[in-house]
C-alpha cells in the first residue's frame, strides 16, 4: 500500500462496488464525480450518460450584457460544442439541439448539426429534438438523410420558425423511419412522412395543416412514399392559424387516412361544424375528442358525436357562429366517462340524457346556477372528479353548497380561485380524498396555505398548483380547455 | 444457542451465533453447501477480513439479526440515501479506511444490509461537494490534463437530467 498521504480509498474498490455507491448519487453529484479523475469520467460515460440528455443551446448565460459581447460568447460556445461533439464518447440516448436565437449564423449551426448527425451520435438516440431557428429549411436535406439511419429512434421533434417567410411546407424535408413512434412538428410540414410505427403525431403552428397535408396526399402518385397517416392513433393540432377554408377534399383526405385514430385534440384550433361531421364519420374509433373552438352551423352540432360509439372523453371549449345553447338532448354516447365543458351556452337540462359519467370539468361564467346544480345532484351525482374553473363565476356559493350531496366525489379541483370568500364558502366534504387548488391568486394562497387549519377541517390532502396566475393573466383565461395539469394528478 | 467459529485473516477466532453468522450470504452458503454442521468444531476461515473489521461486522450483524431481508431496488432510478437509521449512523462514525474496509467485507461476506448502508454513507460524503472538494475528501488524484478537465466540465454543462 502506498503511504497514507497518497492513498485513495476508491482505488481498492472493484468497479461493481463503485457502481453501488454512484447509483445513490443525484445527477449533480454524478457530474461532479465525473470531473474528478479519468476513471470516474469513464464510468460516468459507460453507465450514466445514457440516462441523460445532451442539450445544446445558444442562449448566452450572460443575460444583460451588451449584444456584441453575447455575440462573441455565442460564437465561442458553438466552437466549444463542435469540439465536444468531436471528442465525446458518451452514448447519450436523448439529444436536444436548441439554436433558435439569432446570434448564431447558419454556417455555425450547420457545423454543429453536421457533427450531431454523424452515425456515432445518431445510432443510440431514442429522442431527438431539433429547434433550428431561422433558415431551418437549409438543413432539411441533411435531416432527411439522417432520420432513416436512426434505428432506435422513438421520438422526433422538429421546430422550424415563423421568422422565415413563406409557408410551413418544406419540400426538401422527407422523414422516413421504421422505429419512430411520436413525431412533433412545429412550424414545419414535411413533404414526406413515412414512418410505419408513428402512433402519435403533434403538429403546432402550421397554417391550415389538415388541408396542406391533404393537398400533398391527394396529389400523391401510387407507389411513391408520401404522408403515411394510417398508423396514427393520437393526433394533436395546436394553435393553427386557420384561414377558415371551406372544408374541401384535401381536408377530408387528411382525416380519412386515420381510421385507427383514438385520440384527437384540437388546441387553439377552430373547426367548422361540417369538418366535425366529417371527422365523426371517418374516425369512428375515437375514444377521446377535445375540441377547441367550433364554428357552428346548426344548434344540434353535438349530434354528430353519436357516430362515435367508443367516445370515452369529450371536451369542447367554445362555439362561435350561433347563439342558441348547445344541447346534448339527442346525443348518444354510451361509453362517455369524462366531459370537459368550456364557457359556452349550454342547455344544462339536456345533460340529463347523457349517461352517468365519472369526471367533469366545467368553466363557469355568468350562467344561471340552478340548472347546473340540478345536473350535479341528479344525473352526475356519482362523479368521482369535479373540476370547476371559476373564471368570473358569481354563484359559487350555491354551487359549492351542493357538493356534500355528491357522495362519490374523490377529487375536487378548483381553478382560478381569485377571491378568499370562494374558499371560505367550501362546506365540509368528508367523502373527498383530495382537493387541488389550481392557479389561485397570490392573495388566496397566502391566506390559506400557511393556515391549513382553515381547509384541513374540510379535507386532508390539499395540493396547490400554479399559484399566482390569477384571472388578469389573459393567457390563463383564453387557455383552451385541454389539461394543463399533468393527467395523473387528476385521478 | 448453536455457535460456529469464524477465523479472521490474522488468525483470531470468533465464536459466533449461527443465526448471526448467517446474515452473511457467503457463510450461509458455506455452511449449507459444504455440509459444515452446526456444532462441528470446524473453523470457517475468512481470509479476506481482518479481526478489527470482522469484529465490527459481527457487531452490526448482531444488532440487525432480526431485520427482514432487504428487497432489491429498481435499478434505473436514483436511490435514497437519507434513510440511514441513527444506530447505523453512529456505528459508521469511523475513519475512512475502516468504512471502505467494511464495504469490502460486506461485499465479500455478501451482507446486503451492511453493503447498502455503507455505500449510502460514502454517497452522502460525495453529495453536494464540488469536484475539488470530492478529490480532497477522498484523496483522488486528478489525472486529467487541464485541457481534458476543461473538456469534461464543458460537456457536463450540456448534459441535462431530463
Amino acid at each position: 500500500m502506498e503511504s497514507s498521504s497518497s492513498y485513495c480509498p476508491f482505488d481498492g474498490l472493484p468497479t461493481e462496488i463503485l457502481k453501488m455507491i454512484f447509483d445513490r448519487l443525484d445527477f449533480v453529484s454524478l457530474k461532479s464525480i465525473s470531473v474528478t479523475c479519468r476513471r470516474f469520467e469513464r464510468l460516468f460515460t459507460e453507465w450514466y450518460a445514457c440516462r441523460f440528455t445532451l442539450r445544446i443551446d445558444d442562449a448566452t448565460r450572460n443575460a444583460g450584457c451588451d449584444v456584441s459581447y453575447d455575440y462573441v460568447n455565442a460564437i465561442e460556445k458553438m466552437h466549444a460544442v463542435v469540439e465536444i461533439l468531436a471528442h465525446s464518447q458518451r452514448p447519450y440516448r436523448k439529444a436536444h439541439l436548441d439554436l433558435q436565437q439569432t446570434l448564431v449564423t447558419s454556417v455555425q449551426k450547420y457545423a454543429v448539426l453536421c457533427k450531431l448527425l454523424e452515425p456515432r451520435w445518431l445510432s443510440p438516440l431514442t429522442v431527438l429534438k431539433l429547434e433550428l431557428g431561422r433558415e431551418s429549411w437549409m438543413f432539411a436535406e441533411d435531416i432527411s438523410d439522417a432520420v432513416p439511419k436512426m434505428d432506435c429512434l422513438l421520438e422526433l421533434h422538429l421546430r422550424f420558425t415563423e421568422l422565415d417567410p413563406g409557408t410551413n411546407e418544406c419540400s426538401t424535408l422527407k422523414l422516413t423511419n421504421a422505429s419512430l413512434q411520436r413525431l412533433v412538428l412545429n412550424h414545419v410540414i414535411p413533404y414526406v412522412v413515412d414512418c410505419s410505427n408513428m402512433r402519435k403525431l403533434d403538429i403546432a403552428h402550421c397554417t391550415d395543416v389538415d388541408s396542406t397535408i391533404g393537398v400533398l396526399g391527394v396529389a400523391q402518385k401510387v407507389g411513391s412514399s408520401w404522408w403515411r397517416l394510417e398508423p396514427v392513433e393520437e393526433l394533436c393540432l395546436v394553435d393553427d392559424l386557420n384561414s377558415f377554408f371551406r372544408p374541401n377534399v384535401s381536408m377530408e383526405w387528411f382525416y380519412q387516412q386515420m381510421p385507427y385514430l383514438r385520440k384527437l385534440h384540437f388546441n387553439g384550433y377552430t373547426l367548422r361544424e361540417t369538418m366535425l361531421r366529417f371527422i365523426c364519420g371517418s374516425c369512428v374509433q375515437l375514444e377521446e375528442l377535445i375540441l377547441s373552438t367550433v364554428l357552428v352551423d346548426t344548434p344540434n352540432v353535438l349530434c354528430h358525436l353519436s357516430k362515435l360509439p367508443r367516445l370515452r372523453r369529450f371536451g369542447i371549449c367554445e362555439i362561435i357562429g350561433r347563439r342558441e345553447p348547445l344541447t346534448f338532448a339527442s346525443v348518444r354516447l354510451p361509453k362517455l366517462e369524462e366531459l370537459l365543458l368550456g364557457r359556452l351556452p349550454l342547455d344544462w337540462q339536456s345533460l340529463a340524457s347523457v349517461q352517468p359519467i365519472s369526471w367533469l370539468k366545467i368553466k363557469l361564467g355568468s350562467q344561471q346556477v340552478a340548472p347546473i346544480c340540478e345536473v350535479l345532484c341528479g344525473q352526475f351525482v356519482q362523479l368521482r372528479l369535479l373540476w370547476i374553473d371559476f373564471y368570473t363565476f358569481r354563484h359559487y356559493r350555491e354551487l359549492l353548497a351542493e357538493l356534500p350531496k355528491m357522495n362519490s366525489l374523490e377529487t375536487l379541483v378548483l381553478e382560478n380561485v381569485v377571491y378568499l370568500c370562494s374558499l371560505k364558502a367550501l362546506p365540509p366534504l368528508p367523502q373527498l380524498k383530495r382537493l387541488i387548488i389550481y392557479r389561485c391568486s397570490k392573495k388566496v394562497y397566502e391566506r390559506f396555505h400557511n393556515n391549513d387549519a382553515l381547509l384541513a377541517n374540510l379535507v386532508r390532502d390539499i395540493q396547490w398548483i400554479g399559484v399566482g396566475m390569477n384571472t388578469s393573466d389573459e393567457r390563463g383565461i383564453t387557455d383552451t380547455i385541454e389539461h394543463k395539469l399533468p393527467e395523473h394528478k387528476c385521478y | 444457542m448453536p455457535t460456529i467459529k469464524l477465523q479472521s485473516s490474522d488468525g483470531e477466532i470468533f465464536d459466533t451465533d449461527v443465526q448471526i453468522a448467517k446474515c452473511s450470504g457467503t457463510i450461509k452458503t458455506m455452511l449449507e453447501d459444504l455440509g459444515m454442521d452446526e456444532g462441528d468444531d470446524e473453523v470457517v476461515p475468512l481470509p479476506n477480513v481482518n479481526s478489527a473489521i470482522l469484529r465490527k461486522v459481527l457487531q452490526w450483524a448482531t444488532f440487525h439479526k432480526d431485520d427482514p431481508i432487504p428487497v432489491e431496488d429498481d435499478d434505473s432510478k436514483e436511490k435514497r440515501t437519507d434513510d440511514i437509521s441513527s444506530w447505523d449512523a453512529d456505528f459508521l462514525k469511523v475513519d475512512q479506511g475502516t468504512l471502505f474496509e467494511l464495504i469490502l467485507a460486506a461485499n465479500y461476506l455478501d451482507i446486503k444490509g451492511l453493503l447498502d448502508v455503507t455505500c449510502k454513507t460514502v454517497a452522502n460524503m460525495i453529495k453536494g461537494k464540488t469536484p475539488e472538494e470530492i478529490r480532497k475528501t477522498f484523496n483522488i488524484k486528478n489525472d486529467f490534463t487541464p485541457a481534458e478537465e476543461e473538456q469534461v466540465r464543458k460537456e457536463n454543462e450540456w448534459c441535462e437530467e431530463k
